[in-house]
């Protein structure tokens, strides 16, 4: 029967015994089992449907139980999908795996993942973007001046190109002087690529527990700095962005 | 997104969810290729590849008109090529009755392609 791996912890740091009930949560039919070996323990159920991979039920089921876990403990979260043919192959996978596993629970424990994101108001997005468009004359290369159709064309596409090149310096300052600000609270920062325009940070922190408070009152005057933007805290989250390790 | 999750947040609530919805909406526009619509999907996929180099060539010719290393006759030609590949695209989007937005893939961690 196979079976689903939802995290792994180190078992010498958590001492108190772990059941079912302390970390499913509420209204969950799954029964969590532990497996262990080499001082590791895998968190697993079996698996009992076999369901299309892509059922989201399924995916938030799967990372509802893993989210509670990783509140509670310091947890190596496991991706969707992490299933082993038989409760046989669990320790095997402990065991072949124990060195990457380890150094990736000593980067985490006690620590948790949270999500930092600012964005451009509706509002101030266009007034920036509106203002910088507009470029002087005297600014322009001098081979663009001149009144034919294809000078023309090309003087649009490089008011656009200079617009667009200031917008992204804009927003890199400001991501700067943000991870500076960040830094005082952890070297774990990791900015995304910006999916949507509108966004001006896309970060994931990796932070102590106990610096929680710190992190909302960082975040609370970063909001201060920029009355203009909208910011947004989100988490705790399982440490998903600084646990990437491939298992064999 | 559970409610005890955002710890932070100002401003509209409506803005930030609008702008998370459109993230979430880049993700769902990947290619969905079946037999009924590959001909569509495909002309999809290649537009989109032609666009991409489209744009690349367009931002190099910025950045020589930057550098000013153009003479006349050259800035002519590239506006002229540049005028008539984008008169082309919008041809062929219009036969394949496909807009500037689908003319973009959601690459996951790495963003959209355009």
């Amino acid at each position: 029967m196979p079976v689903i791996v939802y995290a792994v912890f180190d078992s010498r740091q958590i001492n108190d015994t772990l059941s079912s009930i302390d970390v499913l949560p509420s209204g969950s039919s799954v029964e969590l089992e532990f497996i262990s070996a080499n001082e590791l323990t895998a968190i697993v159920s079996v698996q009992t449907v076999n369901k299309p991979p892509d059922n989201q039920q399924e995916v938030l089921a799967y990372a509802g139980i893993v989210d509670k876990i990783s509140t509670k403990y310091s947890i190596l979260p496991m991706r969707y999908g992490s299933v082993v043919a038989s409760y046989t192959d669990v320790p095997v996978l402990l065991e072949k795996n124990s060195d990457l596993i380890r150094n990736v629970l000593n980067k985490i424990t006690n620590k948790e993942e949270y999500s930092l994101r600012i964005l451009f108001s509706n509002q101030h997005h266009s007034d920036i973007f509106n203002e910088e468009c507009v470029d002087v004359p005297q600014s322009l290369p001098g081979i663009l001046h001149g009144d034919t159709e294809t000078k023309n064309y090309l003087l649009k596409k490089y008011q656009k190109h200079r617009a667009e090149e200031k917008r992204i310096q804009y927003v890199e300052k400001i991501q700067s002087f943000v991870a500076q600000d960040l830094k005082k609270i952890t070297e774990y920062v990791d900015f995304n690529k910006r999916l949507s325009p509108a966004l001006i940070v896309d970060a994931v922190l990796l932070v102590e527990r106990s610096a929680k408070g710190e992190l909302l009152s960082l975040v609370a005057q970063i909001q201060s700095m920029y009355p203009q933007y909208n910011v947004i805290l989100t988490g705790p989250w399982p440490p998903y962005n600084f646990a990437q390790i491939k298992l064999e | 997104m559970e409610d005890d999750k955002v710890l932070f947040y100002a401003g509209s609530s409506n803005e930030i969810i609008q702008e998370l919805e459109k993230m979430n909406s880049g993700i769902q526009g990947r290619i969905n290729a079946t037999p009924e619509n590959v001909e569509s999907g495909l002309a999809k996929l290649v537009l989109t590849l032609v666009e991409l180099i489209r744009k690349l060539m367009e931002k190099q010719a910025m950045r020589r008109i930057e550098g000013d290393s153009l003479t006349e006759d050259q800035i002519e030609n590239l506006g002229e090529t540049l005028m008539k590949l984008e008169n082309k695209m919008d041809e062929l989007k219009k036969i394949f009755n496909l807009t500037d937005k689908d003319l973009n893939l959601n690459l996951g961690p790495l963003g959209d392609l355009l």
